[in-house]
């Protein structure tokens, strides 16, 4: 999963850099034009207006997982861990990969994946000791229990990321 | 009910008033540097959240 957050991270950067190179000097008004959307996600994230995440409502069949744990683990982990082709329920998301596009750099494209995919494994590396379901079940409640923080927490991130690209390339 | 409502309207628009606000002073206080290593800082802080939001809602 944390590998496939670093993949999708170089694809979508890769893609921004190919972009400049055919295009050039674009950079800092695609910044600002993501300053304005980003600002309007972050409004929609703390719930002030209802915008739509594009994303998928496709879930990964349950027969991917029974084909050995390692086999398993890179088949679902791969594929959850690109977070594209599964529901995306937070519009950070998108604007991530659209700003990975917009500084066309792939080594920072791969480390941003890399967080991405690290901290998106949370919920499976703090579960890694937890052998008994129940207890397992009650800690995936407990970590479903910060959606809501979650959300004001991304609603803030996204205001200050949007005012940031919107002031910081005229300055 | 009307009441609760408006203090969530108001917990929210705090919450967003606090991230433009300190967007606005990081972009004012780094003024004259590359506004892209800013931009790249704040890129990995929310790649955190981005993961730490999808992993919450898995």
């Amino acid at each position: 999963m944390t590998i496939a957050g670093g993949v999708l991270g170089a694809v979508f950067a890769t893609a921004g850099m190919l972009l400049h190179d055919a295009w050039g000097g674009a950079r800092v008004p695609l910044a600002i034009g993501l300053g304005a959307v980003t600002l309007l996600y972050a409004l929609s994230e703390v719930g002030f207006i209802s915008l739509p995440v594009p994303g998928r409502s496709w879930q990964v069949p349950a027969s991917w997982v029974r084909n050995g744990f390692y086999r398993s683990a890179v088949i679902f982990g791969g594929t959850v861990g690109l977070g594209v082709f599964t529901r995306i329920p937070y519009a950070s998301l998108p604007v991530l990969l659209a700003w990975l596009v917009v500084s066309g750099n792939p080594v920072y494209g791969v480390a941003a994946g890399l967080v991405y995919g690290g901290t998106r494994a949370l919920s499976i590396y703090s579960s890694a000791n937890i052998k008994e379901t129940d207890q397992l079940v009650g800690w995936n409640q407990r970590i479903m229990a910060m959606i809501p923080a979650v959300h004001r927490w991304t609603g803030f991130a996204l205001a200050m990321f949007a005012a940031y690209l919107l002031l910081a390339p005229n300055v | 009910m009307l009441e609760t409502l408006r203090l969530q309207d108001a917990g929210r628009g705090l919450v967003l008033a606090a991230g433009l606000l300190l967007g606005l002073a990081l972009a004012v206080a780094t003024a004259g540097l590359s506004w892209e290593a800013g931009a790249y800082g704040l890129g990995l802080g929310l790649a955190a959240l981005v993961g730490l939001a999808q992993t919450c809602s898995a």
